[in-house]
């Protein structure tokens, strides 16, 4: 997925979801080879940016593992907890757009 | 209230198998009320021995599911899928098993409660979707050595709007 093809998604994806207001960052992970990460992206989107075909991206709401032979579809969209492993011998790098819903009452003053 | 049925089938050949799907749930379904899982063997589990005299087995896991729905309701299902309930034959005078670490004897190797079990769905409140979506992992390829294939039946159990 690109960060333009990512930022005309999130919206619909979001209205979708009952979110009105949300913020974004762009997560630019490094991870040494033959490394493993998890990240706790519980009630947070998490969009994969331009992968790299050594990684395997694993989550509670689908897979992307260009190696893999036993999945019938990749999915760019995560959420929940979500594991990331580097096949490669050589570090690599994964983007990543976080979307975080905001609480919809204003902060009190 | 009119409800309907339809029915998710997913096909497991391949030990680890990772299968998403997309089901279209039908124009008349209002929301989601429940779900109920089933699972057909196509091929034999291999034997685990139990523990001495009493027989207490593990369950297999062949696997777990998710489900998400469009809409805000987003993951709404999560389950471990079982390839037989165990616990069903326990203090059941039908199963007379065997030697520690062997099966029981095929005449009376019975794994079914004599009153039978009513099968229910699990009720869920899921208003607003029109699709259904998931992923089912499967767990196979870390128990067994030799792929086990079976067939899992997703029910989703629907209610209509009145006509």
């Amino acid at each position: 997925m690109t960060e333009a093809l990512a930022l005309a998604y999130i919206p619909a994806r979001m209205t979708e979801l009952g979110h009105t207001a949300y913020s974004l960052r762009l997560r630019h992970y490094l991870l040494g080879a033959k490394k493993k990460l998890k990240i706790h992206g519980e009630g947070q989107l998490f969009l994969l940016l331009e992968p790299d075909c050594m990684i395997s991206v694993n989550s509670d709401s689908g897979v992307f593992d260009l190696t893999e032979t036993n999945i019938n579809e990749l999915s760019y969209e995560h959420q929940g907890s979500i594991r990331i492993r580097n096949y490669s011998a050589v570090p690599i790098s994964v983007k990543f757009i976080q979307v975080i819903p905001k609480k919809e009452t204003p902060c009190q003053q | 209230m009119k409800e309907q049925l339809t029915i998710i089938p997913i096909r497991i050949t391949k030990a680890g198998q990772q299968y998403s799907f997309q089901h279209k749930l039908p124009r008349s379904a209002e929301k989601i009320i429940g779900i109920e899982t089933g699972v057909i063997m196509r091929s034999p589990l291999p034997l685990i021995a139990g523990n001495g005299i009493r027989q207490f087995k593990r369950e297999v896991m062949l696997g777990s599911l998710r489900l998400q729905a469009n809409g805000s309701s987003n993951l709404f299902y999560a389950a471990d899928i079982k390839a037989d309930d165990n616990s069903i034959i326990q203090g059941e005078f039908i199963h007379a098993p065997g030697p520690a670490g062997q099966p029981g004897f095929p005449f009376f190797d019975f794994k079914v409660c004599t009153h039978g079990t009513k099968r229910e769905e699990e009720p869920l409140d899921i208003p607003g979707c029109s699709i259904v979506s998931g992923i089912y992992r499967d767990n196979t390829g870390l128990l067994f050595t030799n792929p086990v294939h079976y067939h899992i039946n997703i029910y989703v159990w629907t209610s209509n709007l009145p006509a």
